[in-house]
């Protein structure tokens, strides 16, 4: 059992394909640290999502009954007994984007687990952050995700980041049918239990995604984060039709026979902005004068505004996300009630694809929080993931062309991006090719050891990232005929294969080789979140 | 390179969300707009003594000089009206913003006082400023068109000893053909045993159709004719709302043909009322310019001169008797 959000659920408006008419207003476009607006061609269709979703009435006692009554597993206060080991594992910052109000949903989830352990006795409890490859995050941004009292009751000992290069603290648990190393934390893997407690925002998240990837190390990761799987996963919102997903289900199905794994799964409403930002979620048609204003005004400051001001103001931006639905025990089981309750939020309905199709992109992607975003986190922004908010088949025919919004800016972060600026550098010179990039250039950044050791003792993304995020890009580089930035820095975009242009219209121009004069253009009016079910 | 934001000038803000006006819904969002969220808009206070005496002062020197500066008005039928002892719902066809102030405006001042209008809460309430003017001007009371919950306002201002003027095509025609009759008006005289007093406006079209906020030049002809009040059949079984609404909308098609022809000819021409709730009684729908021609011909024309038609004094044209210049 678990709870969900019902409450209202008819009130809400279901997401919709617009087409733009000459009644159809100037529309948001996200352009990184800004937006604009932007008049559409005549008849572009614009893909809204549904609105936001009703919170959870009362989410501690979802969490309660989510606990007591999981799914195809005994309630987790039968799993605990004193003496024994419990690992609390947890998503790392990457979710929720942008952060969400306090308490964070995982707080709440691990203060009644713990609570619960306490009263049955357990002693050994260890909470590790699920970073996998990720950069290590900082106190303070640990105890924001779990909140004060958690924080000060286990760090720095009982609460610490997942090192995948801790080579002592790594176990091999052993190889799935298909040869893929398995391969995880020790402490995790050595527990009597692992609770894992995740957040769900899009459908790529959660189920075996969480332990097999979170808490692994290269050694295992390379098996489904390479240039193969990634042009085969169609797309990763589909976990059926991704061969990254299918390779962490099999590894997640092996940890199952060795560890006793108990998944919390969270998911969030689409109220992905602040209350005083409230027109970036609304219909433009909708917008009263103040909204109007806001935008207007915004889109002109912003541009004019310092970048060290641009960055704070979105830097401070927190979401005012609401959560949605609880639901616990067996990953698999938890990870379908899931899904439902993220296609019940995101998913709209689109007949056909289109010739071409246009995004723009945010200020955050799940790598840039608290930094910036450099070319390649753009990339793999709009071509990973923009690219495959899709279930079915693409927005965008083969052959199409995509336009992105966004400046493109080469700026990098040495404290959190430090192998980003080399591999920019060194890699994309030689080539843009993600099959030929991997077999000439992965192993070398994976194992170079100041990279190593900026991941383990600084804040710094593993060497081997900027790799997995530009295969990220490989299944839309392989389906797309043209790929145009509006409004991008003409040398970061030339040197990753791309072309720039200063307006939409130029755009259009650019691409007409590929897709005609007259193409059909699909907009997707994202954040919030939409994915789209093509038909 | 510099940074370019992506988008338009403040002009054209102002002109795609038409400052001043409503924003405009694209076509293919029409079915997605937002749900009614009901809210009571207070419109006791213009039926107040004072508000009375004011609204019939800002009709009769202010609203009636100026219909009657743009546009050339008949009124036909008050006698119809005359023994009315009881409140009664005024049902008229509707295809323009003049259609309220032209039939206030042609009603005797006894019963203009005490007559409300029904205006669409989503369309005249949705901003403060212009419910507060439509409420002072014609005593307009909210109806919600598209769902939610129904207002007892309108039953409990007939049961009040007040009139109501409501326009049971619930919109203004884009074409100027009668469109089909909605359910409201006949439940409300049904429901509060008060009689409907059909009522057809001609004119008002051509003179200020939709897009348009003033009257087009020239003085064009309007008419307002006034039926006799229709009762409901008091025996429950011998006619339902259906049935109702349905008399209701041929009576009002009759007396549209009765202002281009005589009241003889319309009688002969009115077809048996059908179950369903009928617009025009011009069945099949020709193509909508034949539609919009035959809506615009200038009133006046077509209409059988009599040998008792005179000349209006300082103008060229004629009135008939049963038509009065307002």
């Amino acid at each position: 059992m678990a709870a969900t959000a019902r409450e209202g659920i008819a009130q809400v408006r279901p997401g919709f394909v617009l087409e733009v008419d000459e009644r159809t207003p100037p529309l948001l476009v996200h352009q990184g640290e800004g937006f604009g607006l932007e008049r559409f061609p005549l008849g572009t269709r614009v893909v809204y999502p549904p609105e936001s979703l009703p919170e959870l009435a009362d989410v501690d006692a979802a969490i309660d009954r989510a606990l007591a009554e999981p799914e195809n597993s005994e309630p987790l206060r039968a799993l605990l007994r004193p003496g024994m080991r419990l690992t609390i594992a947890f998503d790392d910052l990457s979710l929720p984007l942008p952060p969400m109000r306090r308490p964070d949903i995982r707080q709440r989830v691990i203060e009644r687990v713990l609570t619960m352990a306490a009263e049955v006795g357990v002693d050994d409890v260890v909470l590790i952050v699920a970073n996998a490859l990720h950069r290590r995050m900082t106190a303070a941004e640990i105890e924001r995700a779990v909140g004060e009292r958690v924080f000060r009751s286990f760090w720095p000992d009982n609460l610490y980041n997942h090192d995948a290069e801790d080579k002592d603290n790594l176990t091999h648990i052993g190889l799935t049918d298909s040869g893929e190393d398995v391969e995880i934390n020790r402490r995790a893997a050595e527990s009597d239990l692992l609770v894992y407690v995740n957040v769900n925002m899009v459908a790529m998240d959660g189920g075996h995604k969480s332990v097999p990837i979170g808490l692994a190390s290269y050694n295992s990761l390379r098996h489904h984060h390479n240039s193969h799987t990634m042009v085969h996963s169609r797309s990763f919102m589909d976990h059926t039709r991704s061969a990254m997903h299918s390779s962490a289900w099999r590894m997640g199905r092996l940890l199952a026979d060795h560890l006793k794994i108990f998944t919390v799964e969270t998911t969030v409403n689409n109220a992905s902005f602040p209350s005083r930002y409230a027109f970036l979620m609304k219909r433009e048609w909708e917008w009263s004068v103040r909204d109007q204003a806001m935008a207007f005004g915004m889109s002109r400051g912003l541009a004019a505004m310092p970048v060290r001001a641009r960055r704070k103001l979105f830097g401070d931006l927190v979401a005012d996300y609401g959560v949605t639905g609880v639901h616990a025990g067996e990953t698999e089981a938890v990870h379908a009630k899931t899904l439902a309750n993220v296609h019940r939020q995101q998913l709209v309905e689109v007949n056909g694809q289109s010739d071409v199709l246009v995004v723009g992109l945010p200020y955050l992607g799940p790598y840039n929080v608290n930094s910036v975003m450099n070319p390649i986190l753009a990339m793999c922004l709009g071509l990973g993931y923009f690219f495959n908010m899709y279930r079915g088949q693409p927005l965008v025919r083969r052959g199409g062309a995509m336009i992105l919004y966004h400046p493109v800016t080469p700026e990098f972060s040495q404290l959190h991006h430090p192998s980003y600026v080399d591999f920019f550098e060194e890699v994309l010179a030689e080539s843009t090719d993600p099959a030929t990039i991997e077999a000439t250039f992965e192993k070398q950044y994976a194992t170079d050891p100041w990279y190593t050791h900026l991941y383990r003792t600084s804040h710094a993304y593993h060497g081997v990232h900027p790799f997995y995020m530009w295969y990220w890009g490989a299944h839309a580089m392989d389906h797309l005929g043209d790929v145009v930035w509006v409004g991008g820095d003409r040398a970061a975009c030339a040197r990753m294969g791309f072309r720039a242009a200063s307006t939409l219209a130029d755009a259009l121009e650019m691409v007409s080789a590929t897709v005609g004069r007259d193409p059909s253009l699909t907009y997707l009016h994202s954040p919030p979140h939409a994915i789209a079910d093509v038909r | 390179m510099a940074r370019r934001p992506a988008g338009v000038g403040l002009r054209e803000v102002a002109r795609a969300w038409r400052w001043g006006s409503r924003p405009p819904v694209p076509r293919s969002a029409e079915s997605h707009r937002p749900p009614v969220v009901a809210k009571e808009f207070p419109t006791a206070w213009a039926r107040t003594p004072a508000m009375r005496a004011a609204r019939v002062a800002a009709l009769q020197v202010g609203m009636r000089p100026l219909l009657d500066a743009n546009l050339a008005l008949s009124v036909a039928g008050l006698d119809a009206i005359e023994g009315l002892r009881t409140p009664a719902v005024f049902v008229s066809n509707h295809a323009s913003h003049l259609d309220a102030p032209l039939l206030l405006c042609a009603l005797p001042r006894g019963v203009r006082e005490r007559t409300a209008v029904a205006a669409a809460a989503d369309y005249f309430f949705d901003s403060w400023w212009r419910g507060l003017s439509t409420t002072f001007l014609f005593a307009t009371v909210p109806i919600e068109r598209r769902g939610g919950a129904p207002s007892t306002a309108p039953a409990d201002l007939l049961a009040d000893g007040w009139n109501l003027v409501i326009f049971p095509e619930g919109t203004r025609s884009s074409d100027g053909r009668l469109a089909r009759f909605r359910f409201g008006a006949a439940h409300l005289a049904i429901t509060c045993g008060v009689p409907v007093v059909p009522v057809a406006i001609r004119g008002s079209f051509a003179a200020m159709p939709r897009g348009r906020a003033w009257p087009v030049a020239g003085r064009p002809g309007v008419s307002v004719r006034f039926g006799r009040p229709m009762h409901p059949t008091t025996h429950p079984a011998a006619e339902d709302l259906r049935s109702f609404t349905s008399r209701v909308a041929v009576e009002v098609s009759r007396l549209l043909d009765e202002d281009t022809t005589t009241w003889w000819e319309s009688l002969r021409a009115v077809p048996a009322p059908s179950p369903a709730p009928v617009g025009s009684r011009r069945t099949p729908r020709e193509a909508r310019w034949r539609r919009v021609w035959e809506s615009t011909e200038p009133v006046g024309q077509g209409r059988v001169s009599s040998p008792w038609d005179v000349p209006r004094r300082g103008s060229g044209s004629v009135v008939s008797p049963d038509r009065q210049p307002l």
